[in-house]
């Protein structure tokens, strides 16, 4: 029986940014994320959330060690293919929608799933985004420019925006930190339907207890290292350093 | 192996979806576009006004290089052009072929009329006074049309048993001649006698330019021939209905002068003007030192405005560098804003030149006598397609090119560092 390929593999993985003084971001992860996975990460700020989903998204280069996606190594693609690979299989969204101001929610949906696939056709892709949009709950603010929307709607067009494309990966950098108690819990639970019926796979930086509570998996990060990670089952049990 | 005709059509979508997205981007700050619009606009016009000011200048030149003194095409006897310094009396057009030669010119479709000219070094005594000056010997009242008068008609003729000149200005004030006075004209003819004639003071012209008003007189075509002793003409002056069918009318009179076996040498007004020449390069060069340094200008507040652009979109181009969009795409989106802002920028400048040149050329602008001129003018703005389009189009461009320079800042373009949250 052939086993597997995971989605993404972290392989003994450090960053450093130089400097006045060199910063060690990341140090020696080992991480291993399966299709379909909803993984939390945490820890203080400055931890190394954002430098290790920016690494899965190719945004950065490992300084040493290596990182696969779907079994190819990140750090030997071009830079447009991993570009390409940004548009069609990896789904990003971040702290604030950072969404087109001058186009409307359906535009901007549109516009994310014309980079992923071109070749789909006019009708198509009005299907496409209806349906995320619908996902998110958002369809009837399709018209709405990002400037009439509120941070929470805002926040759930830029969802949509990532999740039209159907991604294999998707990855969230503090997606609620900007949001009242009422967006946060609607975001929250929004990512709990999104992997139950789409099945993407999630990487999510957060602090946000109503995230992390739903997550398959829960890494703990400190000063760039890999503190622990527990599983659901064990949540309860372990406290993190 | 090229692209199949469906990815041609998608790459073509996607291109208009980004001209769309680079239009609505010019909206998003309108006092900043508008001030990169009235920018090239002001440009635009300044280059359309002063290109049209120019135009006018050298039309003005040309005409009164054409109709006041060598009109289009001039014809001479074989030879001349090399030796009329020599002997000028050896190669000139004896009248029967003078007659001829007009008929063939005339039966070419551009000419619309034909004269004669003989000049003569001519000595003038009256009153007690004396100088020498060049006599235009000249077919009455078709070598005539950009005289300007100043005194008395414009007609030569010597109905009343003694020939009417008219002297240049600067002539007669040398002379201190008035409307009817008599002079004496002595020159030196063909056979080496010296001719006199008495003639009348008709009129005083002014050709505007300083030389030729001092020297000049124009005189019937008779009275010049008497002066010399012959029956012929020194050059064949031909006047064309558009001066562009210049060449092409020299060739026509050429191939039918040698099929009826004349053998003739022919200048054009552009050959002979040198004056003209000289004025059209030093202005043809102001002129372009000008638009570089209007565009220049116009390039400079472009790119620093696409840089407050740059600086202020950084994380909205990191995220859609994040979302897939190529370095090269989000390139191409900036050169199309830059493209919008200047085809709004050369369109606005072309309506706002067109409206000050119609209102310029309406009131009109007085201007002083040019070098070696004694007249002064009233300019106006000649326009021609061109010198609209030229200077749009150098806006147009000058606004890509512009554009071009943020694509090198975004190549280098930190996306992580652009999108790290405030903080964590």
């Amino acid at each position: 029986m052939q086993l597997e390929v995971p989605l993404l593999e972290f392989d003994h993985v450090s960053r450093f940014f130089a400097g006045r003084r060199e910063v060690r971001a990341l140090t020696d992860i080992s991480l291993t994320v399966a299709h379909g996975e909803q993984i939390c990460i945490s820890g203080p700020s400055g931890s190394g959330k954002t430098t290790l989903l920016n690494l899965a998204g190719g945004l950065i280069e490992p300084s040493t060690g290596s990182i696969k996606m779907a079994g190819k190594r990140l750090d030997t693609l071009g830079r447009r293919t991993v570009a390409s690979l940004r548009a069609r299989e990896i789904g990003f969204i971040f702290q604030s929608s950072n969404l087109i101001p001058v186009l409307t929610a359906a535009e901007n949906v549109d516009f994310s799933l014309r980079l992923a696939m071109p070749e789909l056709t006019a009708n198509e892709r009005l299907g496409y985004v209806e349906e995320a949009l619908e996902a998110t709950r958002t369809l009837a603010l399709k018209k709405s420019r990002p400037g009439e929307l509120s941070g929470g709607e805002a926040q759930r067009i830029a969802i949509a925006r990532a999740l039209v494309k159907r991604p294999r990966l998707l990855l969230a950098d503090e997606p609620t930190s900007h949001l009242d108690d009422a967006n946060c819990e609607q975001i929250g639970s929004l990512f709990a339907e999104l992997h139950a019926h789409w099945h993407t796979t999630l990487l999510i930086a957060t602090h946000d207890s109503r995230i992390l509570r739903q997550a398959s998996r829960l890494l703990a990060l400190n000063e760039g290292c890999l503190t622990g990670w527990v599983n659901p089952v064990a949540r309860r049990s372990y406290a993190w350093s | 192996m090229g692209e199949s005709r469906g990815t041609q059509i998608i790459r073509l979508e996607l291109n208009m979806q980004y001209w769309r997205l680079a239009l609505l981007n010019t909206r998003r700050n309108t006092r900043r576009s508008v001030l990169a619009i009235s920018l090239m606009a002001v440009g635009t016009a300044a280059l359309i006004i002063n290109s049209g000011i120019i135009t006018f200048i050298f039309g003005g030149l040309r005409d009164d290089a054409i109709y006041g003194r060598f009109g289009h095409l001039q014809l001479y006897q074989q030879g001349y052009l090399e030796n009329y310094r020599r002997d000028p009396f050896a190669y000139l057009v004896p009248m029967d072929e003078y007659v001829t030669l007009s008929s063939l010119a005339k039966s070419v479709p551009q000419v619309v009329s034909v004269t004669a000219e003989l000049s003569v070094p001519i000595m003038i005594y009256t009153s007690g006074r004396a100088s020498a000056a060049n006599a235009m010997g000249e077919e009455s009242g078709v070598n005539l049309r950009t005289i300007r008068i100043v005194q008395g008609k414009s007609t030569l003729s010597d109905d009343t048993g003694i020939p009417t000149v008219l002297v240049g200005r600067g002539l007669a004030e040398k002379l201190q001649v008035n409307l009817g006075d008599v002079m004496t004209l002595i020159a030196r003819g063909a056979n080496q006698s010296s001719n006199a004639i008495d003639v009348l003071v008709g009129g005083i012209f002014e050709e505007g330019f300083r030389d030729y008003d001092d020297w000049s007189l124009k005189a019937p075509l008779e009275v010049t021939q008497y002066l010399v002793g012959v029956k012929g003409v020194e050059k064949v002056l031909v006047f064309l209905n558009n001066a562009a069918a210049t060449d092409k009318a020299r060739q026509n009179i050429a191939r039918l002068a040698n099929s009826k076996g004349f053998l003739i040498d022919s200048a054009t007004w552009y050959e002979l003007a040198i004056f003209y020449r000289q004025v059209i390069a030093m202005f043809g060069k102001e002129l372009r030192v000008i638009m570089i340094i209007v565009e220049a200008v116009a390039w400079f507040g472009i790119v620093a405005i696409l840089w407050m652009i740059f600086t202020e979109r950084q994380r909205e181009m990191a995220a859609l560098l994040c979302m897939g969009m190529s370095r090269v795409q989000l390139s191409i989106l900036f050169v199309q804003e830059g493209g919008w802002l200047g085809l709004a920028g050369a369109v606005a400048g072309v309506v706002s030149g067109l409206l000050i040149a119609k209102a310029t050329s309406v009131i009109g602008i007085p201007m002083p006598p040019p070098p070696g001129s004694t007249r002064d003018f009233v300019a106006q703005v000649a326009l021609s397609p061109a010198k609209v389009l030229i200077p749009a189009s150098l806006t147009f461009l000058t606004a890509l090119a512009a554009s071009i320079v943020p694509s090198i800042w975004i190549w280098r373009l930190d996306i992580a560092r652009n999108l790290r949250p405030a903080e964590g």
